[in-house]
Protein backbone atom coordinates (compact mmCIF):
# COMPACT_ATOMS: atom_id res chain seq x y z
CA UNK A 1 0.00 0.00 0.00
CA UNK A 2 1.81 3.18 -1.22
CA UNK A 3 1.06 6.67 0.51
CA UNK A 4 1.99 9.69 0.43
CA UNK A 5 2.18 12.95 2.78
CA UNK A 6 -0.19 15.82 2.32
CA UNK A 7 0.07 17.99 5.10
CA UNK A 8 -0.09 16.52 8.59
CA UNK A 9 -2.25 13.50 6.93
CA UNK A 10 -1.15 10.38 4.69
CA UNK A 11 -3.24 9.57 1.22
CA UNK A 12 -2.92 6.58 -0.17
CA UNK A 13 -2.19 6.41 -4.07
CA UNK A 14 -1.31 3.95 -6.85
CA UNK A 15 0.33 4.46 -10.55
CA UNK A 16 -0.50 2.22 -13.34
CA UNK A 17 2.33 3.32 -16.54
CA UNK A 18 4.95 5.00 -16.99
CA UNK A 19 5.89 8.01 -19.69
CA UNK A 20 6.33 11.70 -19.77
CA UNK A 21 2.27 12.37 -19.75
CA UNK A 22 0.19 12.25 -16.33
CA UNK A 23 -2.66 12.23 -16.11
CA UNK A 24 -3.80 12.45 -12.07
CA UNK A 25 -7.25 10.82 -11.74
CA UNK A 26 -9.65 12.53 -8.79
CA UNK A 27 -12.40 9.90 -7.95
CA UNK A 28 -15.96 11.08 -6.79
CA UNK A 29 -17.81 11.31 -3.73
CA UNK A 30 -18.22 7.86 -1.73
CA UNK A 31 -14.89 6.13 -4.02
CA UNK A 32 -11.44 6.07 -4.45
CA UNK A 33 -8.54 6.00 -6.73
CA UNK A 34 -9.04 2.08 -7.66
CA UNK A 35 -12.64 2.96 -9.34
CA UNK A 36 -9.97 4.14 -12.48
CA UNK A 37 -8.64 0.46 -12.25
CA UNK A 38 -10.42 -0.68 -14.83
CA UNK A 39 -9.42 1.41 -17.49
CA UNK A 40 -5.60 2.79 -16.22
CA UNK A 41 -4.24 -0.32 -17.84
CA UNK A 42 -6.04 0.60 -20.84
CA UNK A 43 -3.67 3.57 -21.32
CA UNK A 44 -1.19 3.19 -23.91
CA UNK A 45 2.74 3.97 -23.10
CA UNK A 46 3.82 6.83 -22.14
CA UNK A 47 1.28 7.95 -20.45
CA UNK A 48 1.52 7.62 -16.70
CA UNK A 49 -1.96 7.50 -14.53
CA UNK A 50 -1.73 8.37 -11.01
CA UNK A 51 -4.94 8.16 -8.80
CA UNK A 52 -4.99 9.36 -5.09
CA UNK A 53 -7.65 9.00 -2.36
CA UNK A 54 -9.19 11.52 -1.00
CA UNK A 55 -8.85 11.57 3.08
CA UNK A 56 -11.21 9.63 4.52
CA UNK A 57 -11.58 7.18 1.46
CA UNK A 58 -9.72 4.10 0.36
CA UNK A 59 -6.42 3.74 2.25
CA UNK A 60 -5.95 7.41 3.19
CA UNK A 61 -5.87 8.54 6.80
CA UNK A 62 -9.13 9.61 8.33
CA UNK A 63 -8.91 12.14 10.64
CA UNK A 64 -11.80 12.52 12.93
CA UNK A 65 -14.38 15.36 11.52
CA UNK A 66 -14.60 18.57 12.76
CA UNK A 67 -18.29 19.38 14.20
CA UNK A 68 -18.70 20.83 10.74
CA UNK A 69 -16.86 18.91 8.17
CA UNK A 70 -14.65 21.56 7.68
CA UNK A 71 -11.62 18.81 7.39
CA UNK A 72 -13.58 17.24 5.18
CA UNK A 73 -14.43 20.24 2.88
CA UNK A 74 -13.88 20.57 -1.14
CA UNK A 75 -11.30 22.94 -0.28
CA UNK A 76 -9.26 20.76 2.09
CA UNK A 77 -9.62 18.07 -0.51
CA UNK A 78 -8.09 20.41 -3.44
CA UNK A 79 -5.40 21.61 -0.73
CA UNK A 80 -4.38 17.60 -0.35
CA UNK A 81 -4.30 17.30 -3.36
CA UNK A 82 -1.83 19.73 -4.67
CA UNK A 83 0.13 18.88 -1.07
CA UNK A 84 0.57 15.28 -2.84
CA UNK A 85 1.56 16.37 -5.70
CA UNK A 86 3.91 18.11 -4.42
CA UNK A 87 5.19 15.11 -2.44
CA UNK A 88 5.22 13.02 -5.74
CA UNK A 89 7.17 16.03 -7.68
CA UNK A 90 4.55 16.33 -10.13
CA UNK A 91 5.01 19.68 -11.18
CA UNK A 92 2.54 19.54 -14.06
CA UNK A 93 -0.38 17.00 -15.35
CA UNK A 94 -3.56 16.31 -16.64
CA UNK A 95 -6.47 15.70 -14.32
CA UNK A 96 -9.26 12.36 -15.02
CA UNK A 97 -11.94 13.43 -13.01
CA UNK A 98 -15.34 11.22 -11.78
CA UNK A 99 -18.30 13.11 -10.32
CA UNK A 100 -17.23 15.49 -6.96
CA UNK A 101 -13.81 15.16 -7.76
CA UNK A 102 -14.58 17.39 -10.63
CA UNK A 103 -15.23 20.09 -7.71
CA UNK A 104 -12.08 19.06 -6.38
CA UNK A 105 -10.64 19.85 -9.80
CA UNK A 106 -11.80 23.23 -9.85
CA UNK A 107 -10.29 24.08 -6.99
CA UNK A 108 -7.14 22.88 -7.94
CA UNK A 109 -7.03 24.41 -11.08
CA UNK A 110 -8.27 27.75 -9.81
CA UNK A 111 -5.49 27.43 -7.28
CA UNK A 112 -2.37 26.94 -9.80
CA UNK A 113 -3.73 26.71 -12.95
CA UNK A 114 -0.30 26.82 -14.54
CA UNK A 115 0.12 23.32 -12.95
CA UNK A 116 -2.66 21.58 -15.12
CA UNK A 117 -2.96 20.99 -18.61
CA UNK A 118 -6.66 19.66 -19.70
CA UNK A 119 -9.22 18.03 -17.12
CA UNK A 120 -11.26 15.47 -18.67
CA UNK A 121 -14.60 15.39 -16.21
CA UNK A 122 -16.72 12.56 -16.39
CA UNK A 123 -20.31 13.16 -15.20
CA UNK A 124 -19.34 16.12 -13.27
CA UNK A 125 -20.51 17.93 -10.68
CA UNK A 126 -21.21 21.52 -11.08
CA UNK A 127 -18.57 24.07 -9.20
CA UNK A 128 -21.86 25.00 -7.46
CA UNK A 129 -21.81 21.87 -5.46
CA UNK A 130 -25.21 19.81 -4.87
CA UNK A 131 -28.12 20.18 -2.99
CA UNK A 132 -29.71 16.74 -1.73
CA UNK A 133 -33.31 16.59 -0.19
CA UNK A 134 -34.07 14.63 3.02
CA UNK A 135 -35.13 12.24 0.71
CA UNK A 136 -31.81 11.68 -0.93
CA UNK A 137 -29.68 12.48 2.65
CA UNK A 138 -31.83 9.49 3.90
CA UNK A 139 -30.56 7.46 1.44
CA UNK A 140 -26.89 8.60 2.05
CA UNK A 141 -28.15 7.70 5.79
CA UNK A 142 -29.18 4.44 4.62
CA UNK A 143 -26.18 3.60 2.68
CA UNK A 144 -24.00 4.32 5.87
CA UNK A 145 -26.15 1.88 8.11
CA UNK A 146 -26.34 -1.22 5.40
CA UNK A 147 -24.21 -3.23 2.86
CA UNK A 148 -27.51 -4.06 1.07
CA UNK A 149 -28.60 -1.11 0.26
CA UNK A 150 -25.32 0.34 -0.79
CA UNK A 151 -25.39 -2.71 -2.77
CA UNK A 152 -28.48 -1.66 -4.70
CA UNK A 153 -27.55 2.22 -4.63
CA UNK A 154 -24.11 1.82 -5.71
CA UNK A 155 -25.47 -0.86 -8.80
CA UNK A 156 -28.07 2.23 -10.55
CA UNK A 157 -24.76 3.77 -11.43
CA UNK A 158 -23.08 0.44 -13.13
CA UNK A 159 -25.82 -1.24 -14.54
CA UNK A 160 -24.05 -2.82 -17.31
CA UNK A 161 -22.59 -5.23 -14.58
CA UNK A 162 -25.63 -6.54 -13.76
CA UNK A 163 -28.50 -8.41 -14.78
CA UNK A 164 -31.27 -5.85 -16.17
CA UNK A 165 -33.83 -7.40 -14.67
CA UNK A 166 -32.44 -7.83 -11.18
CA UNK A 167 -32.05 -4.24 -11.46
CA UNK A 168 -35.66 -3.53 -10.56
CA UNK A 169 -37.49 -2.09 -7.49
CA UNK A 170 -37.27 -4.58 -4.65
CA UNK A 171 -34.94 -7.29 -6.14
CA UNK A 172 -31.36 -7.67 -4.75
CA UNK A 173 -28.82 -6.54 -8.05
CA UNK A 174 -27.19 -9.63 -9.65
CA UNK A 175 -24.25 -9.71 -11.26
CA UNK A 176 -24.34 -11.14 -15.83
CA UNK A 177 -22.54 -13.79 -16.39
CA UNK A 178 -18.90 -13.28 -17.87
CA UNK A 179 -17.41 -10.88 -15.47
CA UNK A 180 -14.52 -12.49 -14.15
CA UNK A 181 -12.09 -10.45 -12.36
CA UNK A 182 -14.53 -7.68 -12.76
CA UNK A 183 -17.13 -9.30 -10.11
CA UNK A 184 -14.29 -9.00 -7.34
CA UNK A 185 -13.14 -5.96 -8.23
CA UNK A 186 -16.62 -4.37 -7.82
CA UNK A 187 -17.27 -6.14 -4.76
CA UNK A 188 -14.15 -4.28 -3.03
CA UNK A 189 -14.70 -0.95 -4.62
CA UNK A 190 -18.10 -1.57 -3.01
CA UNK A 191 -16.57 -2.38 0.31
CA UNK A 192 -14.66 0.56 0.23
CA UNK A 193 -17.66 2.77 -0.48
CA UNK A 194 -19.52 1.62 2.71
CA UNK A 195 -16.45 1.98 4.75
CA UNK A 196 -16.87 5.90 3.36
CA UNK A 197 -18.88 7.24 6.65
CA UNK A 198 -18.72 9.05 9.81
CA UNK A 199 -20.56 6.04 11.50
CA UNK A 200 -18.14 3.45 13.51
CA UNK A 201 -17.75 -0.34 12.76
CA UNK A 202 -18.92 -0.56 16.39
CA UNK A 203 -22.14 1.85 16.01
CA UNK A 204 -23.38 -0.57 12.89
CA UNK A 205 -25.96 -2.78 13.55
CA UNK A 206 -24.43 -6.00 12.71
CA UNK A 207 -25.27 -7.72 8.80
CA UNK B 1 -33.21 18.37 -26.82
CA UNK B 2 -37.03 18.37 -27.68
CA UNK B 3 -37.19 21.40 -25.33
CA UNK B 4 -34.29 24.13 -25.68
CA UNK B 5 -35.60 26.15 -22.67
CA UNK B 6 -34.84 23.61 -20.63
CA UNK B 7 -31.22 23.08 -22.01
CA UNK B 8 -28.89 24.44 -19.61
CA UNK B 9 -25.94 22.93 -21.19
CA UNK B 10 -25.43 24.89 -24.45
CA UNK B 11 -25.60 28.23 -22.45
CA UNK B 12 -22.70 26.96 -20.38
CA UNK B 13 -20.51 26.29 -23.15
CA UNK B 14 -21.09 29.49 -25.20
CA UNK B 15 -19.90 31.43 -21.92
CA UNK B 16 -16.95 28.95 -21.91
CA UNK B 17 -16.70 29.64 -25.53
CA UNK B 18 -16.77 33.57 -25.12
CA UNK B 19 -14.34 33.15 -22.40
CA UNK B 20 -12.03 31.21 -24.20
CA UNK B 21 -12.07 27.94 -22.85
CA UNK B 22 -13.73 26.27 -25.61
CA UNK B 23 -16.10 22.90 -23.73
CA UNK B 24 -15.92 19.40 -25.17
CA UNK B 25 -18.50 17.98 -24.33
CA UNK B 26 -19.38 13.99 -25.11
CA UNK B 27 -23.01 11.88 -24.05
CA UNK B 28 -21.69 8.14 -23.60
CA UNK B 29 -24.44 6.23 -24.27
CA UNK B 30 -26.11 3.19 -22.29
CA UNK B 31 -23.86 3.91 -19.88
CA UNK B 32 -24.63 5.22 -15.93
CA UNK B 33 -22.80 7.33 -13.27
CA UNK B 34 -19.96 5.35 -13.80
CA UNK B 35 -18.81 5.55 -16.82
CA UNK B 36 -15.49 4.66 -16.63
CA UNK B 37 -16.93 1.14 -15.16
CA UNK B 38 -19.13 0.95 -17.59
CA UNK B 39 -16.85 1.38 -20.73
CA UNK B 40 -13.43 1.85 -19.64
CA UNK B 41 -11.90 0.88 -23.20
CA UNK B 42 -13.69 4.08 -24.87
CA UNK B 43 -12.98 6.16 -21.91
CA UNK B 44 -9.46 5.43 -21.61
CA UNK B 45 -8.86 6.25 -25.71
CA UNK B 46 -10.77 9.74 -24.95
CA UNK B 47 -8.72 10.41 -22.50
CA UNK B 48 -5.55 10.11 -24.42
CA UNK B 49 -7.06 11.74 -27.36
CA UNK B 50 -7.91 15.16 -24.75
CA UNK B 51 -4.77 14.85 -23.60
CA UNK B 52 -2.47 14.73 -26.81
CA UNK B 53 -4.86 16.26 -29.24
CA UNK B 54 -7.26 18.69 -26.98
CA UNK B 55 -10.21 16.71 -29.13
CA UNK B 56 -12.32 14.02 -28.73
CA UNK B 57 -14.64 12.08 -31.45
CA UNK B 58 -18.39 13.52 -29.80
CA UNK B 59 -20.50 12.13 -32.58
CA UNK B 60 -21.93 9.08 -33.64
CA UNK B 61 -25.46 7.72 -35.05
CA UNK B 62 -26.10 6.47 -31.95
CA UNK B 63 -25.27 9.83 -29.56
CA UNK B 64 -27.17 12.15 -32.10
CA UNK B 65 -30.51 9.93 -31.36
CA UNK B 66 -29.91 9.78 -27.73
CA UNK B 67 -29.41 13.60 -27.94
CA UNK B 68 -32.87 13.54 -29.51
CA UNK B 69 -35.20 10.47 -28.42
CA UNK B 70 -33.37 10.23 -24.88
CA UNK B 71 -32.79 7.09 -23.56
CA UNK B 72 -34.48 3.88 -24.43
CA UNK B 73 -36.39 1.62 -21.86
CA UNK B 74 -35.69 -0.78 -24.37
CA UNK B 75 -31.95 -0.74 -23.20
CA UNK B 76 -33.14 -0.60 -19.91
CA UNK B 77 -34.34 -3.69 -19.37
CA UNK B 78 -32.28 -5.63 -22.28
CA UNK B 79 -29.60 -8.20 -22.45
CA UNK B 80 -26.59 -6.45 -23.20
CA UNK B 81 -23.94 -8.24 -24.66
CA UNK B 82 -20.95 -9.80 -23.59
CA UNK B 83 -17.65 -9.15 -26.14
CA UNK B 84 -16.30 -12.46 -27.14
CA UNK B 85 -12.99 -13.66 -25.60
CA UNK B 86 -10.83 -13.15 -22.70
CA UNK B 87 -10.56 -9.39 -22.15
CA UNK B 88 -9.89 -7.17 -19.04
CA UNK B 89 -12.72 -5.19 -19.35
CA UNK B 90 -15.08 -8.40 -20.48
CA UNK B 91 -18.38 -8.08 -19.84
CA UNK B 92 -18.46 -4.33 -19.34
CA UNK B 93 -18.87 -2.70 -22.89
CA UNK B 94 -22.48 -2.71 -23.83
Amino acid sequence: MARVRAGKIQLGWRAWGKGDVTVVFIHGNLASKDWIELAAPLFPSGVRVIGIDWRGCGESDRPPPAPDFANYSMRQHALDMVAALDELRIPFCHLATHSTGGIIAARMLLKQPGRFGRVFALDPVTPLGMSFTADQVGLFRAMMMSREVTRVVMATAAASLFVPESLAPNVMPRFREGLGEIRSFYERILEQTFGVSEVSGSERPST
Amino acid sequence: MKDLGRDIITPFMTRMTLAGNRPILKIYPDTGHFIHTDNPVQLSADVVDFVSLGNVVVNSPVVVDRLVNGASNELAFGVAPTPPGASPTAGLNK
